[in-house]
């Protein structure tokens, strides 16, 4: 071989050195804490939150997806069930008596059900992972093609059945998802004030929920990476890898599996109730199929496996789905409107492009950026370093240098 | 034997109508090495797949220490203690080696949810211990191995590979390590160390079953072998009365052409 010295790419760099990650993620943290307080552009914090959500749940559906490897259709079911569990647990949609019984923490009765936020963010997360184990338990001895046939079978059933259960439904049971109508009113967060901490959830400035939404994610990053570097991680791995040989190593794959689901449910939970909140509204047409493959699309973008890379997969897709695609359209009609008067061909094109939608391309848009990547950097982004090592073997080092670390700092030995 | 280790009673196992086991009778006594030989088809990788729970035995008994195990699960037979390697090596390949043999350890690991998440002292503790059990143990292999304790397996050497595998399934301590040929692939040389490992794992108190092809390994290091064809059993005895054994000469070699003489 020669003597060539490797090329290093700043990633790489950052990757080999422990303290200099550390800081640039406590760098990252304040510059996202401190974003919205400097910044007086309401409507990209609106949609930085509406990020957040998507970012919850490209998390947990990387654990599905990315850890142990099941592929996963129909994960906006658990995103339904999240928003749902908190529209129904936190409005005036389930009301009975003629009575209220109010304490601290919640209040029952004619006035609907109302249970504090704060109560309501683990409530969520048990309830969707509750489904998680309901929906996983009968098929998760499935796999591959399977498995994601039937999470595509829940993806759909789940929608249809917050459809079909509104009122006057045919199956005789009373009105509990308001069907096709929305669940609206949905109550906010009550106001926290402490210490130097003021979030007024009352108004129409989306920072508290922003600020909610990063403690969110930092607490669901902190519980994934520990989740990863643990025996449960461990085992993920392995079944991925080889699911024989993984179960005569003593471990039970379909629990083992079926914790992955309902750990990802979970998380899809936060971002239901979340999202539910921040909008006050839910409808069951939020959460079609192509949620489903919009958050796949995130996790594969960003590097499937890899915790920054959904992060940054989910934040990318999410500000080209709700704000930048519609600001290069209106660019581009734009510049047909420019080009209209010049007449010709060029004034033909002008007419085309000045009415063309863009936006509604969104779906091939994501095609084409699904077909680029797989082509182009099929590891994703930021890919995970044992996915990065199948398409680059000379990165080897880089992992060595990790599990060094991670072992020797856990024994204090070599 | 009332007191063996591992006792297969009448073991049948079909595949439609073809009885690929049938009416097999064997046992393992603690701290043996025991050889099942056959030729190829004769049934031996099936008998291993049904101990180890890949599928269910037709009907039959398997007993572990006198503990019905026939039918369980894969995992729920690793715990009761029979741990197994695989023909064609079966590794966790984007799984750097000391992980590997972590994951075969997980089943004597005891850790919840909430362990994993939290770390309490005793889950770090237990993490630890589980470490440099494993360390030791590829120290105890090779020292090679543990060299490249942080490499991926499949970046090994292929008899390194065959080595990570053993220690993967030794490292939960089981009763008995069913070794599915595993100098398969290997050149002489190769076979021959492993051999020697082989005696050095049983010398630490392993109990083995071995299904081998590589003769002079099964004659080398076996106590007992077992022959198997067509799914029953011919032969049984100490390597030196197995070689002598008509039956077995024939089943290996086909039936002598007396009638043509």
């Amino acid at each position: 071989m020669a003597t060539a010295v490797p090329v290093r790419n700043p990633l790489q760099v950052w990757r080999e050195n422990a303290v200099a990650r550390r800081l640039f993620v406590l760098v990252v943290v304040i510059a996202a804490f401190l974003y919205p307080i400097l910044s007086t552009d309401v409507v990209t914090i609106y949609t930085a939150t509406l990020a957040e959500v998507y970012v919850l749940l490209a998390l947990g559906l990387n654990i599905v997806v990315g850890f142990a490897g099941l592929l996963d259709l129909g994960y906006a079911a658990f995103f339904a069930i999240g928003a749902y569990v908190t529209a129904m647990l936190a409005s005036s949609r389930l009301s009975f008596g003629h009575s209220n019984v109010s304490t601290f923490l919640f209040s029952i009765g004619s006035n609907g059900v109302h249970i504090n936020f704060f109560l309501l963010i683990p409530l969520a997360a048990v309830i969707a992972a509750f489904f998680g184990i309901l929906f996983g338990a009968p098929t998760l001895r499935l796999r591959g093609d399977y498995l994601a046939i039937v999470t595509l079978g829940f993806g759909e059933i789940v929608p249809k059945v917050i459809e079909n259960l509104g009122p006057g439904n045919s199956l005789g049971l009373p009105n509990i998802t308001n069907g096709v109508n929305n669940i609206t009113g949905i109550d906010s967060p009550p106001n926290v004030n402490f210490w130097f901490i003021h979030l007024n959830f009352s108004g129409l400035d989306p920072r508290p929920w922003y600020f909610l939404g990063l403690v969110i994610i930092i607490i669901s990053v902190a519980i994934i990476y520990r989740l990863r570097n643990s025996r449960l991680g461990r085992s993920w791995v392995a079944i991925r890898e080889d699911e024989i040989a993984a179960s005569h190593a003593g471990i039970n794959i379909t629990g083992t599996r079926l914790t992955a689901f309902a750990l990802g449910a979970a998380f899809s939970g936060f971002g239901g109730l979340l999202n539910a909140s921040h909008l006050g509204s839910v409808s069951y047409d939020q959460f079609l199929f192509q949620v489903s493959v919009t958050i796949l699309v995130m996790v594969i973008l960003g590097g499937i496996g890899s915790i920054p890379g959904v992060m940054v997969g989910g934040a990318f897709i999410a500000f080209l789905n709700e704000s930048w695609l519609a600001w290069v359209g209106t660019k581009v009609n734009d510049l047909g409107t420019a080009l209209h008067p010049a007449g010709g061909v060029i004034g033909t094109i002008g007419a085309w492009l000045a009415t063309l939608p863009v936006e509604s391309a969104k779906p091939m848009i994501f095609g084409f950026m699904l077909v680029g990547v797989m082509l182009l950097r099929p590891q994703g982004l930021i890919p995970e370093r044992r996915r990065a090592l199948e398409f680059h073997p000379e990165t080897q080092h880089e992992l060595e240098e990790e599990q060094e670390e991670l072992y020797t700092v856990r024994t204090g030995e070599i | 034997m009332a007191d063996a280790l591992l006792q297969v009673e009448d073991l049948t196992r079909r595949f439609g109508g073809l009885a690929a086991v049938d009416g097999f009778d064997f046992h393992v006594n603690q701290g043996e090495i025991v050889s099942l030989i056959g030729p190829n088809g004769a049934g031996k990788t099936t008998v291993f797949n049904v101990i180890s729970g890949i599928y269910p035995p037709t009907s039959g008994r398997i007993l572990l220490n006198g503990k019905s195990i026939g039918g369980l699960k894969p995992d729920r037979i690793q715990r009761q203690g029979i741990s197994r390697t695989f023909q064609t090596l079966r590794l966790f390949s984007n799984m750097t080696v000391l992980e590997n043999v972590l994951v075969g350890y997980h089943s004597r690991l005891h850790s919840n949810l909430f362990g994993d998440i939290i770390k309490p002292p005793w889950v770090t503790k237990q993490e630890k211990q589980a470490i440099s059990k494993a360390r030791a143990l590829l120290k105890r292999l090779s020292p090679r191995l543990l060299e490249q304790q942080n490499f991926r397996s499949s970046d090994l050497a292929y008899a390194d590979r065959r080595l990570l595998e053993l220690a993967r399934a030794l490292i939960s301590d089981p009763h008995l390590v069913m070794l599915d040929e595993p100098t398969a692939g290997m050149n002489p040389s190769e076979a021959l160390e492993f051999m020697e490992q082989i005696r050095r794992i049983n010398a630490d108190g392993y109990t083995l079953l071995l299904i081998e092809h590589n003769l002079s390994v099964v004659m080398g290091v076996s106590q007992r072998v077992v022959v198997l064809d067509y799914g029953k059993k011919i032969a049984e005895g100490t390597p030196p009365e197995v070689q002598h054994n008509e039956r077995v000469i024939e089943a290996y070699l086909g039936r002598r052409a007396t009638a043509a003489s």
